[in-house]
C-alpha cells in the first residue's frame, strides 16, 4: 500500500486507477485485500518505483478494473491499455481486446473473449489451501523462465489431482509446514514443457506466488511448495533486515548446487533445505513413502550439516543473520536426533562427500 | 521527493489498519518520510541485487 501510494502521489493516471482501488477496499476490505496482495502487482509496482518505467503497461489500472468488478461496480469505464492482445484482470481472467488503450468495464468480462482464472480451494481436516493456477496473465512472466500457455481441460484436472494429493500430504504428516503453505501461497504458475524436469522458481518480489513443472508428482509437489515458501519468506525478511554484508566477494560450498554460491544463495538453500528436510522425516512415517523419504531426509540432513559448516565460516553475516543462522542451526540439531538407518545414514553423507569432492576446487575462499 | 540512504534495518510503518482511500489522502509528514525511506530501500544496491526471480543467486542460476 506505501509503494502504491507512493506512485499515485506522482503520477495523475496512477492515482486514478489507486482510487479506484481505495473505493473497492472500503466496500469490501477483504476482497480487495487479496487484490493489494495479487504478486504481479507487487513485482510491477516494486519494478516500476525502481526504474520509473517498466516498458510495458501499468498493472495497476488492470487492478483497478479488478477492483470495480469485485465493488460490483459493473457500468464502471476504466482506462486499460491492453498487453499483448490481452486486458489481465488480476485474480479473474483475461479479456482478449486487440489495439491500443482503451476503456473496459467489469461487464465486458463475460462472453467468449473472456477466460476465467482457475481457482481451486483443497480442504483436508479442515485446513483449507486456496490457490489460483495463473495461465493466463501476461504479466506471470517474471520468473525468468518459459511459462506454460493456458492448461487444457484434461491438464488441468491432472494438477489439480496432484494438488489435492499434495494438500493431503502435508496437512497429513507437516501439518505446521501445511498451515505456513495455506497462509502464504496465492499463486501457481505452470511452467512450459521443456524446462528442466521438477524444476520450480520464486519471485523476490512475487510473494506467495510459485512457478513450477506442472507435472510434478504430488510427493515433489508438496515438497515443493514448502521449498518455495521458504524462499519467498526469507526474500520477504531481506527486505527488511539485512542478513549479510552484499560485498562479501566469497563464494560457498552448497550441497544441493553443482556450483559455488555467494553467501546470499547460501542462506537461501539452508532455509528452503531445512523446511524440506522437515517434510521428508515427516513422510517416513507415511506407509507408502517410508523409503523414499527416509533416503530423501538422509541426503539433505548430510546437506544441511555441510552447509552449516559453509555458513559459519562466512565473515559476512549481520549479527541478524548470525542469529538466523544461530536459529536455523537449532532445526538442524533437531533433525540430527531423527533416528535413520545406518545404510540410509551413510549413504547420505557419501553422497555430500562425492558432491563436494567433485566441486571443491573451484570455491574461493575470501 | 529526494533520494536518500538506504536503512540497513527497514521499519514499516503499519498501514494495514487503515483504508487504502484514507492513506492515498493521507499528507502526514511522518507518513512521506516512511515513503521516502521505503522508495530509498528499494532502490538500494542491496534491494536491487535482491530483485528479479531468484536473482540473489547468478543470472541464468536456479533457486537454490
Amino acid at each position: 500500500m506505501l509503494v502504491l501510494k507512493s506512485l499515485a502521489d506522482t503520477d495523475d493516471a496512477l492515482a486514478a486507477s489507486a482510487h479506484l482501488l481505495g473505493q473497492a477496499h472500503r466496500l469490501d476490505p477483504a476482497a480487495a485485500d487479496v487484490l493489494l496482495d495479487h504478486p504481479w502487482l507487487a513485482v510491477w509496482a516494486i519494478d516500476r518505483v525502481r526504474h520509473g518505467a517498466t516498458g510495458r503497461p501499468d498493472y495497476l489500472p488492470f487492478a483497478a478494473l479488478a477492483a470495480a468488478a469485485l465493488s460490483g461496480r459493473s457500468d464502471a469505464a476504466v482506462p486499460v491499455t491492453p498487453r499483448a492482445g490481452l486486458v489481465p484482470v488480476p485474480g479473474l481472467g483475461v479479456l482478449r481486446r486487440r489495439g491500443g488503450s482503451t476503456t473496459v468495464t467489469p461487464a465486458d468480462l463475460t462472453g467468449r473473449r473472456w477466460t476465467p482464472t482457475r481457482w481451486w480451494r483443497f480442504t483436508d481436516q479442515s485446513v483449507t489451501l486456496d490457490l489460483r493456477v495463473d495461465d493466463l496473465d501476461p504479466y506471470r512472466d517474471c520468473f525468468g523462465l518459459p511459462v506454460a500457455a493456458r492448461l487444457s481441460a484434461p491438464e488441468a484436472a491432472e494438477l489439480e489431482r496432484s494438488v489435492a494429493h499434495a494438500w493431503h500430504l502435508l496437512v497429513g504428516y507437516a501439518p505446521t509446514h501445511a498451515a505456513e503453505v495455506a497462509a502464504g501461497i496465492s499463486t501457481f504458475v505452470p511452467l512450459a514443457d521443456g524446462t528442466e524436469r521438477g524444476h520450480s522458481v520464486t519471485h523476490a518480489d512475487a510473494f506467495g506466488a510459485l512457478a513450477a513443472d506442472a507435472n510434478l508428482d504430488p510427493v515433489d509437489l508438496a515438497v515443493t511448495m514448502v521449498h518455495e515458501l521458504q524462499h519467498s519468506k526469507l526474500n520477504a525478511v531481506l527486505g527488511l533486515v539485512q542478513l549479510h554484508e552484499p560485498t562479501d566477494p566469497a563464494h560457498y560450498f552448497a550441497p544441493w548446487r553443482p556450483d559455488p554460491r555467494p553467501i546470499g544463495g547460501l542462506l537461501h538453500g539452508t532455509y528452503a533445505f531445512t523446511a524440506v528436510a522437515e517434510v521428508w522425516a515427516a513422510l517416513r512415517a507415511h506407509p507408502d513413502l517410508a523409503a523414499q523419504a527416509t533416503a530423501r531426509f538422509a541426503v539433505v540432513r548430510a546437506q544441511l550439516e555441510r552447509a552449516l559448516v559453509e555458513l559459519r565460516r562466512a565473515g559476512s553475516l549481520t549479527s541478524a543473520g548470525r542469529l538466523w543462522a544461530d536459529r536455523l542451526a537449532e532445526r538442524i540439531g533437531q533433525l540430527a536426533t531423527v533416528p535413520v538407518p545406518a545404510s540410509a545414514d551413510a549413504a547420505g553423507r557419501r553422497e555430500v562427500a562425492e558432491a563436494e569432492r567433485a566441486r571443491r576446487p573451484t570455491i574461493t575462499t575470501g | 521527493m529526494t533520494e536518500q540512504p538506504a536503512p540497513d534495518h527497514l521499519v514499516v510503518v503499519d498501514v494495514l489498519t487503515q483504508g487504502l482511500s484514507h492513506l492515498l489522502r493521507d499528507e502526514d509528514p511522518e507518513l512521506a518520510r516512511w515513503i521516502e525511506e521505503l522508495v530509498a530501500t528499494l532502490k538500494s544496491p542491496r534491494q536491487t541485487t535482491l530483485a528479479g526471480w531468484n536473482s540473489f543467486l547468478d543470472p541464468g542460476a536456479d533457486s537454490s
